[in-house]
């Protein structure tokens, strides 16, 4: 063997073993909270954890956040609203990138909605009538959904989105007010909804999910409730002041479910989230949040995403994210 | 026998009571639905009880129109209109905005009423839909007095009105543009379809954020990304230009808020109780002469454009009342002289013939025999985004400002009295 060989060896070495631990940073080094799973018989809220996009002038910095997720590392993706960006921080609230990196993604007008499935994020463009998709690494991967759908099933405005089990994309519309469903190529597959206040109806409907039976959880936030339909759009059951739950819900907008099968649902006329019980028909179990600009308090809170045992809640003119856990 | 006397006559004039004409009476409010929202029509009924004046030919008409009130339709009444119930349907296009006109067939008048397919009218003709209520009330948590969510009257109304937050209206006030949908007709089917939706400018022009009226760097007004002068909605008002009314203090103006705070229901009636043109109240002050503002806005393919029609300049007089001149440029009463408003465009200054301009003059009602000049001929009622500043009358003549004009420099100047 001669020392060219020798070293051809090593740096396989080298590559394999760098590769295997960048692997493992990447998708095993999760912290702890991803896969941690909140207590089962909770009657009290979260406590508060941190804050983090408050700090002006900062690369991280936040204007009017409404839409939040996280994806399987941990990692956090932030629509900073008003800034019409998709900022990334680490679970830390480390800034790390922004959405589009390369500069060949089209310039967002603002955003309301945000998806993170796998390696995929889905970003809602209402304001230009689009949904966009991008990889978890910051990449601009393709416009999932433009206008010329409009041609097919009349002119939408997205504004909340959500990824079922399989991969399906459901997309809420405030310009006929109602949900449009898609295949994870974006195909269009069917819609439900319509404008209205009756069961099944919607007047703005704002963000949506999806839990892990394929149940659809829509805020109709100008009907003060939560509608909930099966996977293919049947209407069940509502959540709120004139939902089959009795809940004091004013505007709900942001939400969504943990393992448990909890409903966290962001109500941003009264600055706090309501946590209700999936499996009891939407039983309210307790609320956390209040008015203000200290530590868990919030100012027009908007998005909500669950991770594990962690929240996350965009608190918009507070310009910041809220991190609670168990 | 006595009985038999005050019966017959008691009899007598209860007949004469049910007899006599009623006086006009156009419905106090009317229930709109919004009866088949999905595209591309939707049926709209509109319902109400009323007595009308009777006499030959007796009952309601109603009408609708789409293009501003150049021409309006009569709609069909429902089969089972029965008096003092009434129920007339109509076909929309989706996202074309509607004004609709009820006549007591025998009395002068008209009861107006706004609809814009398919969704229901968030602020008015709710009597049909009380979850409407919800909207802004909420029973036994409210953060404001009457029941009112929100934390000041702005945050309410910027919730859904607002740039980053038009998620819950068409409306967005903050960046002034409004969700239109362009309508195709299919030539096969006769049908329309909305294919896109896109923006347009609101007549009013646009707020700007709060701290720094600014503009996003995507905006439909391409003059800039400021806002450089604006009714300052959350401002404190210490000194109203051209007015001799004062300082605002609480009492002194028709509403329950803050008395010195300028906010949007300043102006604005949230329940449309007024019948006023994009729900204005009647009143600002407490000792106001109720005032009838009067257009017929219509959707167009860059925004909504309006027919207005009376009452402008008398509302704006409500505050800038020293700037309510009707005759010339005058001084009359006051010690400076003033452009006139509320008069028709003559050759006033200009020896080239009459005067033309581009900007929109008021039509009166009864129809003017020539528009006239109006506050919102040059100004417009929200913010601008033009540049070129004049000292302003007040306070001092040294503050500098755009005084929320239509065009930059003293361009309305010229767009009338060309040099």
């Amino acid at each position: 063997m001669n020392i060219q060989t020798l070293l051809n060896i090593i740096l396989i070495i080298f590559i394999v073993v760098a590769g295997y631990f960048g692997y493992y940073f990447l998708h095993k080094s999760a912290p702890d909270f991803v896969s941690a799973a909140a207590p089962v018989n909770v009657s009290v809220p979260p406590h508060f954890l941190f804050n983090f996009g408050d700090r002006p002038n900062q690369p991280g910095s936040l204007n009017k956040p409404l839409a939040v997720d996280v994806d399987d590392r941990g990692n956090v993706y932030v629509a900073d609203t008003g800034n019409s960006e998709i900022k990334v921080f680490n679970s830390g609230g480390k800034f790390l990138y922004k959405l589009g990196k390369g500069g060949k993604a089209p310039a967002l007008q603002g955003s309301a909605g945000i998806a993170v499935w796998q390696d995929r994020v889905y970003v809602t463009d209402g304001n230009n009538f689009r949904v966009l998709e991008y990889s978890t690494g910051g990449n601009f991967v393709k416009t999932f959904v433009d206008k010329n759908l409009g041609k097919k099933v009349g002119a939408f405005v997205p504004v909340g989105v959500a990824v079922g089990q399989k991969g399906d994309v459901y997309i809420s519309d405030v310009f006929y007010q109602r949900v449009l469903v898609f295949d994870q190529d974006g195909k269009f597959k069917f819609q439900f909804g319509s404008p209205g206040s009756t069961p099944g109806k919607f007047q703005y409907a704002n963000d949506l999910t999806v839990d892990k039976n394929g149940n659809v959880y829509v805020s109709d936030s100008n009907n003060s409730r939560v509608e909930v339909f099966d996977p293919k759009g049947k209407f069940l059951y509502m959540l709120g002041t004139s939902g089959g739950a009795k809940a004091d819900m004013a505007l709900p907008r942001g939400i969504d479910t943990d393992k448990n099968g909890r409903i966290f649902v962001v109500d941003t006329f009264q600055h706090k989230v309501q946590v209700f019980d999936g499996k009891d028909r939407g039983k309210l179990l307790y609320t956390f949040g209040e008015k203000g600009t200290d530590n868990g308090q919030f100012d027009y809170p908007n998005g909500m995403a669950v991770k594990g045992n962690r929240f996350f809640v965009t608190d918009r003119e507070n310009n910041r994210i809220s991190v609670f856990s168990y | 026998m006595r009985k038999i006397l005050i019966g017959t006559l008691f009899g007598v004039l209860l007949v004469i009571v049910l007899s006599a004409p009623a006086f006009a009476a156009l419905p106090t409010r009317v229930q709109v639905n919004v009866n088949d929202p999905s595209p591309p029509n939707a049926s709209v009924t509109f319902q109400f009880s009323a007595a009308p004046t009777a006499g030959t030919g007796s009952g309601f008409s109603l009408e609708y129109t789409g293009d501003g009130g150049a021409a309006w339709i009569a709609a069909t009444p429902d089969a089972g209109n029965i008096a003092p119930n009434y129920k007339f349907t109509a076909t929309m296009v989706d996202f074309k905005l509607y004004y609709v006109r009820i006549k007591d067939n025998l009395a002068d008048g008209y009861k107006y009423v706004d609809v814009m397919p398919p969704n229901n009218h968030g602020h008015a003709n709710f009597s049909d839909n009380t979850d409407m209520c919800k909207g802004c009330h909420i029973t036994h948590n409210a953060t404001q007095a009457k029941l009112l969510k929100g934390t000041d009257t702005k945050s309410l109304c910027y919730t859904c009105h607002s740039t980053n937050t038009t998620t819950g209206s068409r409306y967005d006030v903050q960046q002034g543009r409004v969700l239109l949908g362009n309508a195709t007709l299919d030539p096969a089917t006769l049908k329309y379809t909305v294919t896109t939706a896109t923006w347009g400018k609101t007549l009013g022009g646009p707020f700007g954020t709060e701290a720094t009226p600014r503009l996003p760097d995507q905006n439909l007004w391409g003059v800039g990304t400021t806002v450089t002068s604006r009714h300052d909605i959350e401002g404190t008002v210490s000194l109203i230009p051209g007015s001799t009314k004062g300082t605002p203090t609480v009492g002194s103006l028709n509403g329950s808020y803050a008395g010195n705070t300028m906010t949007c229901i300043s102006c604005h009636n949230g329940h449309d109780n007024d019948g006023n043109y994009r729900i204005l109240k009647s009143k600002v002050w407490s000792t106001d002469t109720a005032v009838t503002v009067k257009a017929f806005p219509k959707t167009g393919a860059a925004g909504e454009t309006a027919n207005y029609v009376a009452g402008f300049s008398v509302y704006c007089a409500l505050c800038h009342d020293k700037f309510d001149v009707i005759a010339g440029s005058g001084r009359g009463t006051q010690s400076v002289y003033r452009h006139a408003v509320d008069v028709p465009l003559t050759n006033y200054y200009y020896t080239g013939g009459t005067l033309t301009t581009s900007l929109p003059l008021e039509t009166g009602d009864p129809g003017y025999a020539s528009p006239q000049v109006t506050c919102i001929s040059c100004h417009y009622a929200h913010g601008t985004v033009v540049t070129g500043t004049n000292p302003t009358y007040e306070p001092n003549g040294t503050n500098n400002s755009t005084m929320l004009k239509r065009l930059p420099n003293m361009q309305v100047c010229e767009d009338c009295h060309k040099k």
